[in-house]
């Protein structure tokens, strides 16, 4: 009887050890699979951020910690880093996609009506355009007058 | 009055579509064609003398060093794999539209490189040892890890080192081979020949 408990016990020791053995590989092989899902995610914002017009040297700094994250990634002990800094990068793509987005908006509001108003000016030069020459051909006069 | 009117109003309707015009031409991007190119560069920075003047034949032991230069002008930063092969003579090789798939990739390099940017990944290699014999097989170190492809050559003679280059497609979210043309992939496989001395 005592040597069955024992034998009991010893079969459970070992199911348990190989039970949190394959935890532990499977936990390595989800951080592993996350820290690429997270860097992923983040080369999408910043390529969204590149394509909506931000400037190449934000781009190109985001490019920098996308390698540096992609390299913390190729280091199993260093998935959490490249998780976090991925993350980090992501936020501040998205920042940068909303405010070139921002600007891209704001240049075409400014150079539309830039363009509006060129044409209200144009048309007024053309249909005024005999009063201006009265208008020029009175001062011509006055200045002759008055010399 | 009111004809004067609608006289200036079909003026500035008139005005005004042309210098929107003007203005959306300058806001626009101008088109241009989108490819990346890439290159393996010699340990001196050349695109020959790949083996420091002793012709296309390495020992075993011996270390080199190349580098791979990738420009990206796809119009947006790119996360570029490059995969690499070992095959011999007869090996089917990489095209522009398909991999080459029938030999295992010894491994894979990759990086995030900017719009207009050149990006450079280091390739180091050297033969661990060889099996003797009519079919020779190679153990190598890539890069820092140890390989064993299972790719040999008659007598050690006409190994190739094939390169391919792949991007990541966001639509399928996977690494595609090539880069996206206007309608297709297109692929641009590198390959560098050499014999086991």
């Amino acid at each position: 009887m005592h040597f069955r408990f024992r034998a009991f016990l010893g079969i459970l020791l070992v199911l348990t050890f190989c039970f949190s053995g394959d935890g532990g590989y499977a936990s390595g092989e989800t951080a592993q699979v996350d820290a690429q899902n997270q860097l992923v995610k983040a080369f999408v914002l910043v390529q969204q951020a590149d394509l909506a017009g931000a400037s190449p040297g934000q781009i190109s700094q985001l490019a920098n910690n996308l390698n540096l994250a992609l390299q913390y990634q190729q280091n199993s002990s260093e998935l959490n880093k490249s998780a976090s800094l991925s993350s980090a990068i992501a936020a501040e793509a998205l920042g940068l996609a909303n405010t070139a987005r921002e600007q891209v908006s704001f240049h075409q509001g400014v150079a539309y009506s830039i363009a509006v108003g060129a044409g209200f000016a144009s048309a007024l030069i053309v249909t005024e355009s005999h009063r201006i020459a009265e208008f020029a051909r009175r001062l011509r006069l006055r200045r002759m007058r008055l010399d | 009055m009111r004809r004067q009117f609608l006289f200036l109003l079909l003026l500035f309707a008139s005005f005004s579509l042309v210098y929107s015009s003007v203005a959306y031409y300058v806001l626009s991007r101008p088109p241009s064609q989108q490819f990346m190119a890439w290159g393996i560069f010699s340990p001196a920075g050349t695109l020959s003398n790949y083996f420091s003047g002793s012709e296309a034949n390495v020992t075993a032991g011996k270390v080199i060093d190349w580098h791979l230069a990738i420009t990206n002008q796809m119009g947006s930063i790119q996360y570029v794999q490059v995969l690499y092969r070992l095959g011999n003579g007869t090996s089917a090789d990489p095209s522009a539209t398909v991999p080459a798939s029938s030999i295992p990739p010894l491994g894979n390099s990759s990086i995030f490189i900017p719009n207009a940017r050149t990006a450079l990944l280091n390739f180091t290699w050297s033969i661990s040892n060889k099996t003797r014999g009519g079919m020779v097989f190679l153990n190598m170190t890539i890069n820092g890890r140890q390989v064993s492809p299972s790719v040999g050559a008659v007598g050690g003679q006409k190994f190739r080192f094939f390169f391919e280059l792949w991007t990541y497609d966001v639509a399928s979210n996977s690494f595609q081979y090539g880069y996206k043309g206007q309608n297709s992939t297109i692929g641009v496989p590198l390959q560098v020949w050499f014999n086991s001395s």
